[in-house]
C-alpha cells in the first residue's frame, strides 16, 4: 500500500465536509467515513481512506478527539497522509435481482474462453 | 393529484347539492369547528381566539392566521384596511392558499364569507380540516376518511364493547373515546369500570380527560351527542382527528426513544464484551506465562521420589489445570468472533484488541505452551526408568562390595603374620601350601574387584546422585587390593626361603584342602548368583532366568557328590584319630573347616527354593503387566475409533445436503451432548493408563493409540464441535439480522459447497471466482475482470491467507451496496425527541429514556454551543456520531 499526501483548503468558517472515524479509544484505524459532495474534501478524500498523519503528526496512538482537535486547530489549510485501499463499489458486476445458483454459468464462460 | 382527494371532494359536492343543512347538525358543527379553530389559534395568543365562527372570519385576518398556524407556512401580507374590498382581498388570499394545496373550492366565494354566510363558512372550515388535519392520515392507500376510520378500528380493537363503523352512531355511547384514551394513556382512566348504560358520563369523562391531559379542547357537547338521533359526522371527525394527532405525536417520540435505547444497549453490551475479552485474554496469557517455564524445566533432583513427584504434578496439570484453560481459550475465540460479528452487523468499527492480546497472540502463546508440553511426560518417564536402573546398579555394587569386604577382612594381618618362623617343618610346609592356595584364591577374586570397579565407573558415567560414597568405597577396596598383592608376594618369598628346611606332608589334609577350596569358591559363586538382582520387562525375560536357574539346579547332583567326598576326607581323619587314640592336629593346608563347607552347602541348598519363589513372583508380576497392557489396549482401540468417527461426522455437517442452520446447530448440540456423555470412557482410560504407568510399563504392542494421542484427539473433537457451533450461530446471527431467507441462504451454501471440492470449508481464489460467476457475478476474463476480482479478494481475505471462508463469503454476498448510515438514524431519533431542535436537554432525556440510558447520554453529551443554545442544552449530534467512532469536520 502506498502513502499519498493530500492538501485541503477551505474558506474561513466553512466546514471540511468529511466525517472522521476511529481512533485509539475505538480500537480501530483513523479513517474517512464519508465525504460531502461539493465540499473542500470532495475529490481529495474518499470513504475508506486511512489517515496515517495529520500535518507532520503521525496518527498512531491518537484518540479520536485528539485527531479531531488537531484537524480543527489546523486553520484553513490542512495536509493529510493517507493510504487508499481499492474501491468497494461492485454495483457494475453484481447480478440484478435475487441471487440464484446456476453452476452452468461458470461452465459456459469456460467454454466461451476455449472457443476463442 | 386530483384523484387522491376524491374521497372528500365527492362529499363536498354532495353536500352542495343538498343545499341546506340540518339545523341540529349546523349547531353541532358551529360549536365543534369553533373549538377546533381555537385549538390552533390559541397558540398565537388568547386575543386571536374566535367566538362566533360566521362573524370572526369575515375580515379574513384570523382566517389567514389560522392557515399559517396549521400549515407552518407564511401567507402573503394581509391588507390592513377596513374596507369591504380589503376584506375580500384577504379572504381570497386565504382561498388561494388553500387552492395552492391542491384543493378545489367548489362554489365557495370570498364575498359569501365576507357576508357571514354560515353554510359557506362551515364548508370552508371543513375543507381546511380535511386538508390539514385528516388528509395526512393515509393508511394503506385508503382515502383520508377511511384512513382515520381504520386507525380508530385498530386502536379500539382490543375493547370488546367498542365497534367503530362510522363517525356518528358508533361514538354516541362515549366508550370509543374512552377506549382511545385508555389504549394510549391507561393511567388516565379506569376503563373497565365504564358502562354502556351511562353515555353522558362516559362522554364527559373522555372530554374532560382529553382537555386536561391531552390538551384537546372540548369540541363536542355530550348532550348533543346523546340527544341527536345521528351526531354530525364532520364534527365527530374533526374532534377524533385531534385525538389522532395527540397520540401519533406521542407514538413517534416513543418509537424514537426505543430506537435510541436499542442503539445504546448494543454499545453497552459491546463495551462489556470487549472488557470481558481483554480480561479473559490477560488471565489466559498470564497463566501460560507462569506455566511455560515449569514445563520447559527438564531437570530433576536426580532421585526417584523427586522425579515421581514431578510426574504426579504433570498428571494434575493435564487433568485439572489445562482443560479449563483450553475451555477459556475456545470461549475467548468464540466471544471474539461473536463480538466482531455483532460490531459488523451493528455497523460499528471493528474491534482491535490491545497490543499483544490479539487472537493470533493467544494462539501463538498456546502453541508455545504445547511445544513446551510436548515430550515432557515422555522425558519424565524415561528419567524415572534411568533412575530406577541406577538404583539397581548401586544396590548391586553394595552387594558385591559386602561380599568382597567380608572376604578381605583379616587378610592383611594374616599375610603379615610371622607364624612360619616359629612353627615346625611340617607346619611350615603346610603354610607354604596354604599360601599357594591363598594366591589362587586371590586370583579368583581379581574378577570381582574388576567388576566392582566397572560398576563404580558406570555409576559415575550415569551420574548417580550419591556417587561420592561409591567412589570412596571403591577406592578403599582397590587400595587394599594392591596392598594384598604386595603382601602376598612378600610372604611367598619368606615361605620359599624356609622351604628348604621344612618338609612334611599330611596327604589327607592336603587332599581336603585341594578339594575344599575350589568347592568353597564355587559355593560362593553359586550363592552370589542365587542372590543376584535382576530387572526385566517381559515374561520372556523372566522365563530366560527361570531356564538358567533350572540348568543350575541340574548341576546340583554332581556338587553333592563332591561335597560328600570332601566331608568323607575329614571323617577319615577323625576316624583315624579315634582308631589310633590321638587328637588329630588342625589341618595345616587350609583354614577351611568341614563345618564351614557344611554350613555353606546348607545355605546354598536353602537359597535354591527361595530363588524359585522370587522368580515365580516376578513371573506373576509380568503376567499382570501383560493384563494391564491388554486392558488399556482394548479400551483405547474402542475410544480411539469412536473419536475418529465423531471427528469425521462433525466435519461433514453442513458440507452435504440442504439442512437448515437450525438443524445443523441441533445436530452439533447432539454431538456435544454425546461427547459429554462419553467423557467417563476417557476417564476410565486415564485410570488404566495410570495403572500402566505405575506398573512401570513403557511400551504396548496391542494398540497404536497412546494416552497422549487420545487426549489430543479428544481435545480436537471438543474444539471442532465448539468451533462449528460458533460458526453456525454466527451464520444464524448474520442471516437473521440481514433478513436473508432460508432459500437464499441455501443458494449461497449450495454454490459454496459445490466449489469446495476437497471439503476444507474454504475456497481457493480460483474456486471462489467460479462460485461468484455461478451466482451471476459478471467477472470478465480480461484485465478489468481480474482487477475487479482482486478488489473482491481484498475484502473477503483482508489478511491474504489465500483462502475464503464461508463466513467472509456470506458477508460479502449480503453487504449492502450503500452503507446504511446508522449514526444518521440515531441523530434523527434524537431530533424527534428534541422537537426538531438541534440540541436536547437533560430533562427531556430523563423524561423519554429509561434512567440508566438517560444518564449514559447526559454524562457523555457535550454542551451545545450553537447560537440558539439555551442553558443546559446538550449536543446530541456529536454524541450520535461518537457512538460509531465518528465525528463531522
Amino acid at each position: 500500500m502506498t502513502q499519498t499526501a493530500v492538501q485541503l483548503q477551505r474558506h474561513p468558517g466553512a466546514s471540511w465536509g468529511f466525517r472522521l472515524q476511529g481512533g485509539r479509544d475505538f480500537s480501530s484505524e483513523l479513517s474517512v467515513k464519508k465525504v460531502q459532495p461539493g465540499s473542500p474534501a470532495d475529490g481529495h478524500l474518499r470513504p475508506g481512506d486511512q489517515i496515517v498523519a495529520i500535518g507532520h503528526q503521525p496518527t498512531s496512538g491518537l484518540t479520536h478527539m485528539q485527531a479531531n482537535g488537531l484537524i480543527k486547530s489546523a486553520g484553513n489549510v490542512v495536509q493529510f497522509t493517507i493510504i487508499r485501499g481499492p474501491s468497494t463499489d461492485f454495483s457494475h458486476i453484481k447480478p440484478k435481482g435475487p441471487v440464484k445458483f446456476s453452476p452452468w454459468k461458470y461452465n459456459q464462460q469456460q467454454q466461451q474462453q476455449n472457443h476463442y | 393529484m386530483d384523484q387522491e382527494y376524491d374521497g372528500y371532494m365527492e362529499e363536498e359536492e354532495e353536500w352542495d347539492r343538498e343545499g341546506l343543512l340540518d339545523p341540529a347538525w349546523e349547531k353541532q358543527q358551529k360549536k365543534t369547528f369553533t373549538a377546533w379553530c381555537n385549538s390552533h389559534l390559541r397558540k398565537t395568543g388568547p386575543q386571536n381566539q374566535i367566538e362566533n365562527i360566521e362573524e370572526d372570519f369575515r375580515n379574513g385576518l384570523k382566517l389567514m392566521l389560522l392557515l399559517e398556524v396549521i400549515s407552518g407556512e407564511h401567507l402573503p401580507k394581509p391588507d390592513r384596511g377596513k374596507m369591504r374590498f380589503h376584506k375580500i382581498a384577504n379572504v381570497n388570499k386565504a382561498l388561494d392558499f388553500i387552492a395552492s394545496k391542491g384543493v378545489k373550492l367548489v362554489s365557495i366565494g370570498a364575498e359569501e364569507i365576507v357576508d357571514g354566510n354560515v353554510k359557506m363558512t362551515l364548508g370552508m372550515i371543513w375543507t381546511i380540516i380535511l386538508r390539514f388535519a385528516i388528509q395526512d392520515i393515509t393508511v394503506e392507500e385508503l382515502t383520508a376518511k377511511e384512513g382515520l376510520l381504520l386507525w380508530c378500528q385498530r386502536k379500539t380493537a382490543p375493547y370488546k364493547n367498542v365497534n367503530v363503523q362510522n363517525f356518528h352512531l358508533s361514538w354516541k355511547d362515549g366508550l370509543a373515546f374512552c377506549a382511545l384514551i385508555h389504549r394510549h394513556r391507561p393511567e388516565l382512566l379506569d376503563y373497565y369500570k365504564l358502562s354502556r348504560e351511562n353515555p353522558l358520563e362516559n362522554l364527559n369523562t373522555a372530554f374532560d380527560i382529553a382537555e386536561k391531559h391531552l390538551d384537546i379542547p372540548r369540541m363536542l357537547d355530550p348532550e348533543d351527542m346523546v340527544n341527536s338521533a345521528k351526531p354530525d359526522e364532520r364534527s365527530v371527525m374533526a374532534y377524533v382527528s385531534s385525538y389522532y394527532h395527540a397520540f401519533s405525536g406521542a407514538q413517534q417520540a416513543e418509537t424514537a426513544a426505543n430506537r435510541i435505547c436499542k442503539v445504546l444497549k448494543v454499545n453497552q453490551e459491546n463495551e462489556r464484551l470487549m472488557e470481558e475479552y481483554e480480561r479473559l485474554a490477560s488471565d489466559l496469557l498470564e497463566w501460560i506465562r507462569r506455566t511455560r517455564p515449569w514445563l520447559e524445566n527438564r531437570t530433576t533432583d536426580n532421585t526417584l521420589p523427586g522425579t515421581q513427584r514431578r510426574l504426579e504434578e504433570f498428571r494434575d496439570y493435564r487433568r485439572s489445570q489445562k482443560p479449563p484453560k483450553l475451555e477459556d481459550k475456545a470461549k475467548l475465540e468464540n466471544s471474539f468472533n461473536t463480538l466482531q460479528t455483532r460490531l459488523r452487523l451493528s455497523n460499528r468499527p471493528a474491534y482491535l484488541p490491545t497490543e499483544g492480546k490479539m487472537v493470533s497472540d493467544i494462539a501463538n502463546a498456546w502453541k508455545g505452551l504445547e511445544t513446551a508440553e510436548k515430550g515432557f511426560e515422555e522425558w519424565l518417564l524415561s528419567e524415572l526408568q534411568r533412575l530406577e536402573r541406577l538404583d539397581h546398579l548401586a544396590q548391586k555394587f553394595r552387594h558385591k562390595c559386602e561380599i568382597h569386604e567380608e572376604w578381605a577382612t583379616g587378610k592383611e594381618e594374616m599375610l603379615q603374620s610371622g607364624d612360619f618362623k616359629r612353627c615346625r617343618l611340617n607346619e611350615l610346609k603346610a603354610m607354604k601350601k596354604k599360601h599357594e592356595a591363598f594366591e589362587s584364591d586371590l586370583a579368583a577374586h581379581q574378577d570381582r574387584v574388576e567388576q566392582i570397579a566397572a560398576i563404580a565407573q558406570e555409576l559415575n558415567t550415569l551420574d548417580y546422585h550419591d556417587v561420592a560414597t561409591v567412589n570412596a568405597r571403591c577406592q578403599r577396596i582397590c587400595d587394599q587390593w594392591d596392598v594384598l598383592g604386595q603382601l602376598t608376594t612378600k610372604r611367598r618369598e619368606g615361605l620359599e626361603e624356609a622351604e628348604r628346611i621344612l618338609e612334611r606332608i599330611d596327604q589327607l589334609h592336603l587332599e581336603f584342602a585341594k578339594r575344599a577350596a575350589p568347592f568353597n569358591n564355587w559355593m560362593d559363586g553359586a550363592k552370589e548368583d542365587l542372590m543376584d538382582m535382576f530387572i526385566v520387562h517381559t515374561t520372556e525375560e523372566v522365563q530366560g532366568l527361570i531356564d538358567a536357574h533350572e540348568q543350575f539346579k541340574a548341576t546340583l547332583g554332581e556338587a553333592d557328590k563332591e561335597y560328600s567326598t570332601i566331608v568323607s576326607l575329614v571323617q577319615e581323619v577323625t576316624r583315624l584319630g579315634q582308631q589310633f587314640g590321638i587328637t588329630p592336629p588342625d589341618n595345616p593346608y587350609t583354614t577351611l573347616h568341614a563345618q564351614d563347607i557344611t554350613n555353606k552347602w546348607g545355605e546354598v541348598k536353602q537359597l535354591v527354593p527361595h530363588r524359585d519363589s522370587t522368580l515365580q513372583q516376578e513371573m506373576m508380576r509380568q503376567q499382570n503387566n501383560e493384563r494391564l497392557r491388554r486392558q488399556f489396549a482394548a479400551k483405547a482401540n474402542v475410544v480411539g475409533q469412536w473419536i475418529e468417527n465423531q471427528l469425521d461426522a462433525v466435519a461433514s455437517i453442513g458440507v452435504t445436503g440442504r439442512s437448515s442452520l437450525e438443524e445443523q446447530l441441533k445436530k452439533l448440540q447432539q454431538f456435544d451432548k454425546a461427547v459429554i456423555g462419553y467423557k467417563p470412557n476417557m476417564e476410565e482410560l486415564e485410570r488404566y493408563n495410570q495403572e500402566v504407568q505405575e506398573a512401570m510399563i513403557f511400551e504396548n504392542r496391542y494398540t497404536q493409540y497412546t494416552m497422549e494421542t487420545l487426549r489430543v484427539g479428544w481435545e480436537q473433537l471438543l474444539t471442532a464441535i465448539a468451533r462449528n457451533m460458533n460458526e453456525v450461530e454466527n451464520q444464524i446471527l448474520t442471516r437473521d439480522s440481514k433478513g436473508i431467507s432460508e432459500a437464499q441462504m441455501n443458494e449461497f451454501r449450495m454454490s459454496f459447497n459445490h466449489f469446495d471440492k476437497n471439503r476444507t470449508k474454504r475456497l481457493e481464489p480460483k474456486e471462489f471466482k467460479a462460485c461468484l460467476i455461478s451466482l451471476g457475478y459478471k467477472i470478465r476474463d480480461d484485465k478489468q475482470g481480474e482487477a475487479d476480482f482482486q478488489r473482491i479478494m481484498s475484502i473477503v481475505d483482508p489478511n491474504r491467507t489465500g483462502y475464503v471462508t464461508f463466513e467472509a463469503f456470506l458477508d460479502f454476498m449480503t453487504r449492502e451496496t450503500a452503507d446504511t448510515d446508522t449514526a444518521e438514524q440515531v441523530m434523527q431519533s434524537f431530533k424527534i425527541l428534541a422537537g426538531d431542535k438541534p440540541f436536547i436537554t437533560a430533562q427531556i432525556l430523563r423524561q423519554e429514556l429509561p434512567p440508566d440510558q438517560a444518564e449514559y447520554c447526559i454524562q457523555r453529551m457535550a454542551p451545545y454551543s450553537g447560537r440558539d443554545a439555551v442553558p443546559g442544552a446538550l449536543d446530541y449530534m456529536s454524541f450520535s456520531t461518537a457512538l460509531y467512532g465518528e465525528s463531522d469536520l
